[in-house]
């Protein structure tokens, strides 16, 4: 189980920084000082797996082995927190709904489009995602619009998890049950249904890496909630200009109910909802519609 | 690019063009003229203005570029110009104190306030006689800005004054001030802070620095906000309160009687918080669930240990819950695998260690709910189930145990392992029969071998000798870690074949487990080591060789000294070193001339070898080197040589080092504590 037990190979403060540092210069993720617990327990496992016996040497092969790379990954992947459920912070996506996807749909139309765009960044397991297939398609709104959910995570086994798309009751604790008609009982958990699936989609990535995040396209909606708060001030300014750049102008930016940008960047706008502050990347003046007096 | 296509980039419609213009003049050893800098800082374009704070932060017109940039900043309508010109004064404006001031007195009502943004950007403690003044005066955006300022600054004196100025009537300021406060993790006393936070809306802020008071009276204001029907306020609440009651050691027990006693407002806000809240808050609220034994939050709180956000304090208060945790633990067998998972661990634990003041009929449900569940079909519950063998295991269970070895889940195999383990200590005989004909081949075969390196007997080093045939190269890795323990010439010589492995890994166990036989048979194999393709075998091989005091090998060693790659290059000067190389001491100069951290690092260990002197002064170039880590190690070998001068090294860098944990590092070794 080793939760609870604290049975293993132990990790001394300069160890911690070193390691911490590593990781965080590759994904961005920072754990504080007084957070070296986590640290020690999550790698304990792949120091098992590899058949090291103390961090000072885990550390070494991190810079040196010829697996490094893929070692590196595989520490992110135990090191981040992917803990997530069905409609999580229901007022925002209430915000989202009534509020956000109107506006989009009748700027997508005045291009003449007929296409959405979502990008759930960090999306850990896949519920977000799917969560706003949900909702994008109960609204009634896009009816015959190409609708495309993009989830993207670092860790390739909650990206498992996502495209298997079954949950146990865990990821069930906020569920709406207007919602239940997407899911169908399965013996291994309900199952998202297979109309909701083929909205979504899920990539390997790594938000820390601006130029892989191309692939993301442009978006309408960008969800990353609960995510930046496991980041430190640098890379979370990284990870904005990224989303800043991925998304249309115009388009939204939505945090958890903990995070906001006032010590990050100026480079969104804030927009006020009726039950919701998000963020905006401006419209330039000249893309504006003339003000009516 | 030639010069006038540069121009031409630099006025192109193209925003990335300009930017990149901009970044290509940040390239020219000649450097860029002043109005071309600030040319590209008023750029409409967000991306130039950034290139060109780079570009800007490398000017050698320092003086003449603050001059200018302060005047734009009072003086420009074009706000991304101003923040531009905030961010590069930041960078480059240290000791101009006298000329913000003036600038500050110089510009209009409304501006101020920039300038003054721009003082504590650049973190210069010598702002603060002028901040002093302004967060004094009569303008509430200056004196906040000066606030700010004042935090991003930071320090004992920053702090000082703005814990004077908490008592000001005006709310604005002193809910900056809490702000600030709160930022800079400051405690501020609860006398003092009482006070500011009379009125309800600064309250509302304040929750961070009411739980850092670490005083109990503090409570009655956080449970107030902890049912706010705001989530950030009641989050930092809640989180306040865990600290407050993790703080204040004295008073926990007064504090937990209160919260038992708290109204079902806060009940509620607790639960929601430990089923919704971000991670910080479900810490939090988990340790509050946990000391108040509040039975209706268990299983939420076993939520959070199984999404690993309970801290350490909260696993210890649930062990201190006691054998009362049992039967309500046994209550979740229905709730979520993982959930029933720790609640059987948990539960199997506490009966063993309260073992008296368990009923007989509890320990025997627990034991036969241990064997139900070895055999489930969920990893997180069977793991659980071997886990808590640890405890309640005995002779029957090692075959059961040993199954549980050839699971492909990793889960389990560690859970298994470590019961057996431990039944190796209790029954050895037992766990070496149930091994006999375990299957080194499959996923478990590490596993195995890490039990039978447990068992002092030589059935166990034959079993181990079959597993150096295994096709999967974890079992061979872990295999020849095991013959570590059966130091004899014939283990050399098989140890010695590993090194010739085909997988990377067990070539590197094996060189290692050499290095640590006493037998003169491993110097062979450790010697061919050397001229491996692979780094990290020629590293290991080397500093095996240096262990074992292996003075033959030093001329190959030394050749290591030339090799391109740093790891080798560190390995062999630590094993010169080991063996006292007379060529060291020039091996040392170049190491600490190398750009790698880690060959610098060898480079003053093996300094620290050399006679006094010389050891003093080479390893003393370790202060001054930009890692951290470097720094921490060049302290721990001038404290180890304890001279006079050494004393006085250490002393002059505690006054320019500017990281906490290597300044503590010194003190702790000058002045002890």
């Amino acid at each position: 189980m080793t939760l609870l037990h604290a049975a293993g190979p132990t990790l001394d403060l300069k160890e911690f920084r070193l390691l911490r540092d590593f990781v965080n210069q590759f994904c961005g993720i920072y754990f504080a000082d007084d957070s070296s617990y986590i640290v020690e327990r999550r790698l304990r496992e792949r120091l098992r797996e590899l058949g090291i016996d103390e961090f000072a040497e885990y550390y070494r092969y991190l810079q040196y082995h010829p697996r490094a790379d893929a070692e590196l990954e595989a520490a992110a992947e135990v090191l981040t927190t992917n803990e997530t459920y069905f409609f999580r912070e229901a007022y925002q996506l209430r915000a989202f709904t009534e509020e956000i996807l109107p506006v989009v749909r009748a700027r997508a139309l005045a291009r003449g489009s007929k296409r959405l765009d979502v990008w759930s960044a960090g999306c850990s397991s896949g519920e977000e995602v799917y969560t706003i297939a949900m909702l994008v398609d109960a609204t009634g709104l896009f009816e015959g619009w190409d609708i495309r959910v993009f989830g993207n995570d670092i860790s390739r086994r909650v990206l498992r998890k996502a495209r298997g798309a079954t949950y146990s009751s865990a990821s069930f604790r906020a569920m709406i049950p207007e919602y239940d008609r997407y899911f169908i009982d399965t013996d291994e958990g309900r199952q998202v249904h297979p109309r909701i699936r083929s909205m979504c989609h899920f990539g390997h990535l790594n938000l820390m890496n601006q130029r892989r995040a191309a692939i993301v396209g442009r978006v309408d909606v960008t969800f990353c909630r609960n995510v930046l708060i496991y980041f430190d001030d640098a890379s979370r300014r990284k990870v904005l200009d990224t989303i800043y750049e991925r998304l249309n102008r115009g388009g939204y930016l939505l945090l958890g109910h903990s995070e906001s940008l006032l010590q990050s960047t100026t480079t969104f706008e804030i927009a006020q909802l009726t039950t919701d502050i998000v963020y905006r990347r401006p419209i330039p003046y000249t893309e504006l519609p003339p003000r009516r007096f | 690019m030639t010069g006038d296509r540069l121009e031409e980039a630099f006025h192109s419609a193209d925003p990335d063009v300009r930017r990149q213009a901009v970044h290509r003049m940040s390239l020219r050893p000649q450097g860029t003229p002043l109005t071309q800098i600030l040319s590209a800082l008023s750029d409409a374009d967000w991306r130039v203005r950034r290139e060109a704070i780079s570009l800007a932060a490398q000017t050698r017109e320092k003086d003449a570029l603050i001059d200018a940039l302060l005047v734009r900043v009072v003086e420009t309508e074009n706000i991304g110009l101003r923040n531009a010109a905030i961010e590069v004064l930041g960078v480059v404006a240290q000791g101009n104190a006298d000329k913000f001031a003036t600038a500050c007195q110089a510009a209009g009502e409304g501006m101020r306030k920039f300038v003054v943004e721009a003082m504590g950007k650049t973190r210069d403690p010598r702002m603060i006689d002028h901040l002093e003044l302004l967060i004094q005066g009569s303008d509430a955006n200056v004196a906040a800005a000066a606030v700010e300022a004042l935090v991003c600054i930071g320090g004992a004196r920053a702090e000082g004054l703005l814990k004077e100025r908490l008592s000001t009537p005006h709310l604005f300021l002193r809910i900056s001030i809490l702000e600030g406060l709160t930022r800079l993790g400051t405690r501020v006393p609860w006398d003092e802070l009482r006070p500011a936070v009379e009125d309800a809306i600064v309250r509302r802020i304040s929750a961070e620095l009411l739980g850092r008071t670490g005083e109990p009276q503090a409570l009655e204001f956080l449970l107030e906000l902890a049912t706010d029907a705001s989530p950030q306020t009641s989050s930092a609440a809640l989180r306040a309160i865990a600290e407050l009651a993790e703080e204040a050691e004295a008073h926990r027990s007064e504090l937990i009687d209160r919260l038992s006693a708290s109204k079902e407002s806060f009940r509620h806000a607790l639960h929601e918080a430990l089923l919704h809240g971000d991670t910080a808050t479900r810490q939090g609220a988990a340790y509050l669930a946990v000391l108040c034994r509040d039975e209706n939050s268990l299983e939420a709180v076993l939520h959070a240990i199984a999404d690993d956000v309970a801290n350490p304090e909260t696993v210890e208060a649930l062990w201190s819950w006691g054998p009362a945790l049992i039967e309500p633990l046994l209550m979740q067998r229905r709730s979520e695998p993982r959930v029933w998972a720790i609640s059987l661990e948990v539960a199997a634990e506490l009966s063993y260690r309260h073992l008296d003041r368990v009923p007989a009929g509890t320990r025997d449900r627990i034991r036969s709910l241990i064997e139900r569940d070895l055999s489930d079909t969920t990893d997180a519950v069977r793991a659980a189930a071997a886990e808590s063998l640890r405890w309640w295991g005995d002779p029957r269970d090692c075959r059961a145990l040993v199954e549980c070895l050839s699971s492909p889940s990793h889960q389990v195999r560690a859970a298994a392992t470590s019961a057996l383990e431990a039944l190796a200590k209790r029954v050895p005989a037992a766990v070496e029969e149930a091994l006999e004909r375990a299957d080194l081949d499959g996923p478990g075969g590490a596993d195995i071998a890490h039990v039978l390196s447990r068992l002092d007997s030589d059935g166990a080093v034959d079993l181990l000798k079959r597993g150096l045939h295994s096709c999967d190269p974890r079992t061979r890795r872990a295999v020849v870690q095991a013959l570590a323990m059966a130091d004899a010439t014939d283990m050399a010589q098989l140890i010695g074949y590993a090194v010739a492995d085909e997988d990377l890994d067990v070539q590197i166990a094996a060189v290692r487990t050499l290095g640590q036989m006493s037998t003169v048979e491993a110097n062979a194999p450790l010697s061919t080591a050397l001229d491996s393709p692979f780094p990290p075998i020629r590293a290991e091989a080397a500093l095996a060789l240096g262990r074992r005091d292996a003075s033959a090998s030093i001329p190959r060693i030394r050749a290591l000294l030339q090799d391109k790659e740093p790891v080798v290059i560190a390995a062999a000067l630590d094993a010169l070193a080991w063996l006292k190389d007379a060529e060291v001491a020039a091996a040392v100069d170049r190491a600490l001339s190398h750009a790698d951290d880690e060959v610098f690092q060898a480079g003053l260990r093996a300094a620290h070898t050399l006679p006094a002197r010389d050891a003093e002064r080479l390893v003393s170039r370790g202060l001054q080197h930009s890692a951290w880590n470097v720094r921490m190690l060049a302290i721990k070998l001038l404290l180890d040589l304890d001279t006079e001068r050494t004393r006085t090294l250490l002393t002059e860098a505690l006054a320019s080092e500017s990281d906490s944990m290597v300044k503590h590092a010194i003190e702790s070794g000058l002045f002890g504590g």
